[in-house]
């Protein structure tokens, strides 16, 4: 009898060996769950800054859009007005920035503005696809390698290029302004 | 000869004080492993969430005024308006005035008031039952000829350089650079191509057919406004946290949601249509509508109507996690451009 007590009080407890193990399990267990919780946070950040490029860049092609329709009340000289505020060396200028995201260390800021006068230049050339070669002189051909004197419609590239944590992203939209 | 049994299977007290010492160790550091994790998740989902309703909310805003008309609610008082007047307040017209809102009179002067007002006359000459000195102002007289407008639009002056203090509201940040506007920007008034027959045929010749569908039914005569409304207080105080950031946490701020109004003019027998675009976590200054809420040194109204380039320029500061205690704010913003031209 002294002896079976003996032996199931000994039972009862844990060694050492027992509590060290299920105090790693533990441990593995918590770290794997931070380990997602930050990966979690990691992707909350990229979708917002994601949001925020998106909101950026349609607001821009929006105010592009604007500057276009005021210009376009003077068809002669629509495409010297929307590249002289848009173009490079702009009032506005041809980059923007977006507050909260960082721009990669190879240009200045997050936004680039791109206008397209050269009427010859594939989608594969351009990295979009926006149905190019295309007329947009309205001379009747897609030959004109430049066409900023006389387009009746022009291609724009809004990119954003950024960067989380040194890990390069960016947002590319295309899209046509007329000037008619 | 055998070692009695229990001198083996016993610890030593410096052996029992080592291992308790390493469990409790072990166990303190879990414990706020896990704690650590569950406020990060907590946080990272009330982010997400806020972050969320935020897009939602611009993406339904831009769904909403993609083909609109916008309009510019101004007007000129044409009869004293005594400081104690209650019941109407008479203009030259109040065509484009939601049926119910607030307006600025004698701006940036000693007079300037609120006057929120709870209905237009059929004749468009009148606002109806008048409540005085609204949000943080006193009741005045006004003569007339004094200029009034709608306090939900925000628009920028047409002289930039040096404005006096009574001719603007508020300073933004605009495309440019920093912009002088009037208004509170908690709103924005518009019209809709709309086909009366209740068809698809929104033209006459080139032109557009302008109104808004009142409760279902398209009418010439419809109206339709986007308008901050508080639904609740919220102040810094009680979760210790400097949500605007201007370095104390006194602040007050009235919570609400982007409401959608439409009604028709000049005919009060009509329901007015009202949904809200989102949920109540829409932050404003208290006193202080369209007022800095990121203290970068500009305002931030809602909505920056500019006619002259049809750029409507939308900003929100949405906050989420209030109930838990644990309130996030993010700004969204974006610009529409709105296709169609002005008419008044």
């Amino acid at each position: 009898m002294k002896e079976g007590k003996g032996r199931s009080s000994r039972k009862a407890g844990f060694t050492v060996l027992e509590m060290a193990l299920a105090t790693v399990t533990l441990m593995v267990g918590i770290m794997s769950i931070s380990a997602a919780t930050l990966s979690m946070h990691q992707l909350s950040r990229q979708n917002r800054e994601k949001a925020m490029a998106h909101n950026a860049v349609h607001a821009i092609a929006e105010r592009i859009n604007s500057a276009s329709a005021i210009a376009a009340t003077t068809p002669g000289t629509w495409t010297q007005t929307v590249l002289g505020a848009y173009g490079p060396g702009g009032a506005v200028g041809d980059t923007f920035d977006v507050l909260g995201l960082t721009a990669p260390l190879d240009q200045p800021q997050v936004g680039t503005i791109e206008f397209i006068t050269d009427e010859t230049l594939t989608d594969e050339e351009l990295g979009v696809t926006i149905g190019m070669p295309r007329d947009l002189n309205g001379d009747g051909d897609a030959l004109d390698s430049n066409v900023s004197a006389d387009a009746r419609m022009l291609p724009v590239i809004i990119t954003a290029r950024w960067r989380n944590k040194g890990v390069p992203a960016f947002l590319r939209h295309p899209l046509y302004i007329m000037g008619y | 000869m055998q070692r009695p049994k229990n001198q083996r299977s016993g610890y030593s007290l410096l052996e029992l004080t080592f291992s308790v010492s390493i469990y409790a160790l072990i166990l303190l550091t879990t414990l706020g492993m896990l704690e650590r994790d569950t406020h990060l998740s907590q946080s990272v989902l009330s982010t997400s969430h806020v972050e969320q309703m935020a897009q939602e909310l611009i993406y339904r805003l831009k769904g909403e005024l993609a083909n609109a008309q916008g309009a510019n609610p101004m007007a000129i008082v044409t009869a004293d308006l005594g400081d104690m007047e209650t019941q109407i307040l008479r203009v030259d017209s109040t065509l484009g005035f939601p049926n119910t809102g607030t307006l600025i009179l004698d701006r940036g002067t000693n007079s300037e008031e609120r006057i929120q007002y709870a209905e237009l006359e059929d004749t468009e000459e009148f606002f109806v039952s008048l409540a005085r000195g609204e949000q943080c102002t006193d009741q005045h007289a006004h003569a007339p000829g004094t200029e009034l407008i709608w306090a939900g639009l925000a628009e920028p002056l047409a002289q930039q350089e040096s404005p006096s203090p009574d001719q603007y509201d508020g300073r933004t940040m605009g495309i440019l650079g920093p912009v002088y506007f009037r208004g509170d920007g908690t709103g924005f008034s518009y019209r809709k191509p709309v086909d009366p027959a209740g068809g698809l045929d929104v033209m006459v010749g080139d032109k557009l057919k302008w109104g808004s569908v009142v409760n279902n039914v398209p009418t010439l005569d419809g109206w339709s406004a986007l308008a901050f409304q508080p639904r609740y207080t919220f102040s810094e105080v009680q979760t210790d946290r400097d949500l605007n950031h201007d370095g104390d946490k006194l602040d007050v701020f009235d919570v609400g949601v982007i409401g959608r109004r439409r009604w028709v003019s000049g005919d009060a027998s009509w329901t007015t249509d009202e949904i809200n675009m989102g949920p109540a976590a829409v932050l404003q200054e208290q006193c202080g509508w369209g007022s800095d809420l990121d203290s970068d040194g500009f305002d931030d109204p809602i909505f920056l109507w500019d006619k002259d380039t049809r750029q409507l320029q939308i900003r929100l500061f949405v906050v989420g996690g209030v109930s838990t205690g644990n309130p996030i704010v993010r700004k969204v913003e974006s610009t529409i451009f709105l296709r169609n031209e002005v008419e008044i």
